[in-house]
């Protein structure tokens, strides 16, 4: 087996899940300057009722869309019920949404019990496929495939669309936007939960790769935080290079040096915080 | 007024303790411990404006360092404590000069990244700290004053001892000019500057103070379980001691230690009851942040300022409008 | 008005946790005195020579404080061991020597600080006579010591580090699972002389359990003639064996041992079809690996795969014949797992201890002798300790196999008898 390859694979895979869940909090913030801490455990909740889904007998497809509903419910309801706290001190909402991280996630733990389970994968993405002297899951591969495209659809959206604009003239100005028009209310209320469907998309297409367990969520949000620190907040780009530079550092430092793993994940992140606070693509001021 | 509660309230756990059964003499002593550990972490919150998610690290190196020179050095436990003190303290001031050129958001996020650093080296790092499965055997000291610490009454009174010095210290040094010169930090740093104060060594000054307090919590915490484990370092705990210092009021002192003591119990309880704790410690969080922007010490105090003035919407803005815009290089 | 709905929201989560903590309340740290089981009281499955009637129990109840992870990762296990304990103190009436017996739970969610907590707990609020359990061997090590210091005897049923029943071991602590080593002596000899393996790929949780295990496999395989080609620790719980997987060459091994146990063993084992190294490579197990409650699980991917183990429902002897009836019982006709015959043998062993002390369970010197010299015959076949408070039991040599009806078992092929912690080919 190749190395290198399939390391390079195992981090696009991991970098495909984190871009999913880091591109909804990386917008959040750029946005509302909210740093949802709560963001894993809807990732993990998502990914749950996918599970659940499926055991139950439902489609994979069917599997996916209930995870991705159930955690955009979810986002929908803190955004609805927190809005005006959420708006508020930093310290308010990152008290709050941490707290609703704690309520969601025990929840989950009492609802489905701690024994860390999975997802199947669909029967067409079953079994694995040979790269040379490589053997590799086609699954992953599809997943890789599925990260390069929703970068796509989320790239087009941003930058050539009208709501795109919109969205963008909120990051960029939120009082100059909001005079010109536009709702900014709505569009926040819009992305809390796009940006939450997303992370229960990553919950429910990860459950395959990573299960769904207890300390998940934390896991997830953790190195969501990481990304959109490197990438820069409010970036999209930003959270896409970071998340295939996290997902492949994860993976080498995972094989390579399994006792470093955590420290080889943080430590550039302590650094860019003190030397380069905006990120490798964020704007100054931000933080 | 600060030093009659505290010590009111001391007296009368002391009193309380002896009465009870060693179990619950062992829950007050655990719960006294977190009450220093909150107060410890005030003093950043309350004084600098700064929350730190990763305060956890300091409690824990220093019950780690305890362990391993007692259980594989031999080293007698009096001086292993002062050790793992010292090496929180000592982390503390490597951490402290990078951490506090940060502010808001940014603070949090870098601290809770160390905290995790911390704890990745804990966990992974076996062949010392025994990874997640921690350090079992730890010694307490054999006695002090012919009480053998091995009993737990004598252990509550001992903690009791720790626990009220740490407090007359802090209460006389936050009282003092160093408090009155972190308040003008968070309050003017351009105008504390202009008389040649340094600020960002202020600072500094109140996280490695705020570490070693906490680092104290930690060694009181691992002799009184003979064990040391990855929890000591865990971002929950971090969280949780976070959590004491809000819900008390920060910037009071006392209001955080009530508050880090209380709710060592409501969790003794709620854990006796329920598997459900870290449901209801969300749920605290976030009636904490809707009701009690000011923490408890405003229901019980009524001043038109409650400790040094910060309340939780202004805990990680730091400086006035005019400094902050100078810093920021407008 | 948003901000009143929240308000709203939050209280009724309130109450909805305050209605949670009153019904767990009524249940919460679980006793059982009565029969929950379709047992007669009176059904003696143990040869513990004790009461066989049904008259009620007249002495002081002896309280037995029982450790288990009934959350977090190993939830399944925790609530098997004590599923088996209910069933055979169920199955005897719950009362041994005239004295009923009162089972006091609490969890220890595989976390070694909460172990202790409870533990102090059990011994010093609940006061219980003696402590059992506990799966995690971190968990173990701490809960030992603080049992050792009080004079607590302590009977683990599942965990294995080593040194708890070694040379330096307390004379309060007592093991009926195997040790870490113990569970490796045979496969490794076996996979070298029997099998003929040679170059052998080893997995391995990274912690203190999972170090042991694969230490003495490679000791156990290498003194046969064997050699350790590779050897991974990954963290637990792994979801993704990928990067670890890649590190390995194929062409350099013939076989790969792992020690995993539930949802872990399940993906590894997966994988390791999903990534092309079976069929192909010959998988060892040292028991956990295809464990009876999760290899249903694994699919096809577990054939071929040889342990050995100390339990499968499939052996054949009068003891086990009842345990697997009564366990079917009671959990809709499903066959006892590996957990669910540590918790039973665990009842067995105490209650024989018990016994063999008349009942008086106060006088602690008397006691520990009472539960070292328990001997007796189980669903796993003769059962006795050695001079270390450890357990000596056979090992049967299995391979993963499909019966007549397709349902997945193991099929034991050897066995070998008195296996000790000593134990040497």
């Amino acid at each position: 087996m190749n190395f290198a390859l399939v390391q390079t694979l195992n981090g696009l895979t991991i970098g495909t899940l984190l871009f999913l869940t880091a591109s909804g909090l990386s917008v959040v913030f750029g946005l509302m300057r909210i740093l949802n801490l709560s963001h894993g455990a809807m990732l993990l909740f998502g990914g749950y009722v996918g599970m659940s889904v499926q055991v139950a007998g439902g489609s994979f497809l069917l599997a996916t869309l209930s995870g991705v509903a159930a955690a955009a419910i979810l986002g929908w309801i803190v955004q609805r019920l927190f809005l005006k706290t959420l708006m508020g001190s930093t310290f308010r909402q990152v008290l709050l949404t941490l707290g609703v991280a704690f309520v969601v996630s025990d929840s989950i733990l009492w609802a489905w019990g701690g024994t860390p389970r999975a997802l199947e994968p669909p029967a067409s993405l079953q079994g694995s496929v040979s790269l040379g002297s490589t053997v590799y899951p086609t699954y992953r591969l599809a997943l890789i495939g599925l990260g390069l495209v929703s970068a796509l659809v989320l790239w087009q959206v941003w930058e050539r669309s009208l709501w795109g604009a919109k969205l963008r003239a909120c990051v960029d100005d939120r009082p100059i936007a909001a005079a010109q028009g536009i709702n900014v209310g709505a569009v926040f209320a819009v992305v809390f939960v796009i940006g939450a469907a997303l992370a229960g998309l990553a919950g429910v297409l990860g459950g395959v790769v990573l299960g769904v367990s207890v300390g998940l969520d934390f896991e997830m949000q953790l190195l969501a935080l990481v990304v959109v620190i490197i990438g820069g907040l409010g970036s999209l780009s930003g959270a896409f290079v970071g998340s295939m530079l996290v997902g492949l550092l994860d993976s080498f430092s995972k094989a390579s040096f399994p006792s470093l793993a955590y420290f080889t994940i943080f430590a550039p992140v302590v650094i860019i915080l003190i030397l380069r606070p905006q990120g490798l693509f964020g704007r100054k001021g931000v933080m | 007024m600060t030093l009659v509660v505290v010590v009111a309230g001391l007296l009368a756990v002391t009193l309380a303790g002896l009465f009870m059964d060693s179990y619950w003499v062992g829950v007050c002593s655990q719960a006294l411990m977190m009450g220093l550990a909150a107060m410890a972490l005030d003093v950043l919150v309350g004084w600098c404006g700064m929350a730190s998610l990763g305060h956890a690290a300091y409690f824990g190196t220093a019950g780690y360092v305890l362990a391993v020179l007692t259980t594989r050095w031999g080293v007698n436990p009096w001086f292993a404590a002062l050790a793992g003190v010292a090496a929180a303290t000592f982390l503390a001031f490597l951490f402290g000069p990078l951490a506090v050129r940060t502010r808001g958001l940014a603070f949090l996020t870098v601290t809770l990244a160390f905290g995790q650093v911390i704890w990745g080296l804990t966990t992974k790092w076996r062949d010392v700290t025994g990874g997640s499965d921690g350090i079992a055997g730890v010694p307490r000291p054999t006695s002090i004053l012919g009480l053998p610490l091995t009993d737990q009454r004598a252990f509550f009174l001992f903690t009791v001892v720790i626990v009220a010095i740490m407090v007359l210290v802090l209460v006389r040094v936050m009282r003092g000019p160093f408090g009155l010169q972190l308040r003008g930090v968070r309050l003017s740093e351009l105008r504390l500057r202009s008389l040649g104060y340094n600020a960002n060594g202020l600072r500094v000054a109140a996280f490695v103070i705020s570490a070693s307090l906490v680092g104290v919590a930690g060694v009181m915490f691992t002799f009184f379980n003979q064990f040391v484990g990855t929890n000591t370092v865990d971002w929950r705990l971090s969280a949780q001691i976070l959590l004491a210092v809000v819900v008390g009021g920060p910037g009071t002192l006392w209001g955080p230690f009530v508050a880090g003591f209380g709710l060592f119990f409501v969790q003794i309880f709620a854990t006796d009851l329920t598997e459900r704790w870290t449901l209801i410690l969300g749920l605290l969080y976030i009636l904490a942040v809707l009701f009690l922007p000011r923490g408890i010490v405003s229901l019980v105090v009524r001043r038109k300022k409650t400790g040094s003035g910060v309340d939780m919407d202004h805990v990680l803005e730091a400086g006035d409008g005019a400094s902050a815009a100078v810093e920021r290089g407008a | 008005m948003r901000q009143k709905c929240a308000t709203l929201l939050v209280l009724v989560g309130v109450l909805l946790v305050f209605s949670a903590l009153l019904t767990a309340c009524s249940s919460g740290d679980e006793t059982t005195t009565s029969a929950a089981v379709a047992t007669t009281a009176g059904e003696v499955t143990a040869t513990t020579g004790g009461d066989t009637t049904t008259t009620a129990a007249s002495g002081t109840p002896i309280k037995i404080g029982v450790l288990n992870p009934t959350t977090g990762a190993q939830t399944q296990n925790g609530t098997d061991v004590n599923n088996g304990l209910k069933l055979y103190f169920d199955s005897i009436g719950n009362q041994v020597a005239g004295h009923p017996i009162e089972l006091v739970f609490e969890d220890d969610a595989s976390n070694p600080q909460q172990g202790l907590d409870r533990a102090r707990k059990l011994v010093e609020q609940d006061k219980v006579d003696f402590l059992m359990g506990v799966v995690h061997s971190g968990v173990a090590v701490g809960v030992a010591q603080y049992a050792a210091q009080n004079k607590v005897p302590y009977i683990i049923t599942c965990a294995g580090a080593n040194a708890l029943t070694g040379v330096k071991r307390s004379p309060y602590i007592f093991r009926t699972s195997e040790t870490n080593a113990q569970r490796n002596l045979v496969i490794g000899w076996y996979a070298a002389s029997k099998l003929g393996l040679k170059n052998a790929a080893l997995f391995s949780w990274d912690f203190v359990a999972g170090a042991e295990h694969m230490a003495a496999f490679k000791a156990s395989f290498e003194a046969a003639g064997g050699k350790a080609v590779y050897e991974t620790a990954t963290p637990l719980p792994t979801s993704d064996f990928g990067p670890f997987l890649s590190t390995i060459d194929k062409t350099k091994i013939d076989s790969i041992y792992a020690f995993y146990a539930s949802a872990d063993a399940i993906r590894f084992v997966q994988q390791l079809q999903e990534f092309g190294f079976t069929p192909g490579e010959q998988v060892l197990d040292q028991g956990s690996l295809t464990e009876d409650e999760i290899l249903p699980q694994m699919g096809d991917a577990a054939l071929g795969i040889i342990g050995t183990t100390c339990y499968t429902w499939s052996l054949d002897n009068p003891v086990n014949s009842t345990f697997v009836d009564q366990y079917a019982a009671v959990a809709d006709g499903k066959k006892p797992g590996w957990y669910v015959y540590q918790g039973y043998l665990g009842g067995m062993v105490a209650a024989a201890a018990i016994e063999g002390a008349r009942g008086d369970v106060s006088d602690r010197e008397a006691f520990l002798t009472a539960i070292a010299t328990v001997k007796l015959e189980g669903p796993g076949g003769p059962f006795a300790f050695d001079d270390q408070g450890q357990a000596i039991v056979n090992q049967y040599v299995a391979v993963v196999e499909k019966d007549s009806s397709g349902t997945l078992y193991h099929k034991v092929t050897d066995t070998i008898p008195s296996v000790s912690q000593n134990w040497k080919p």
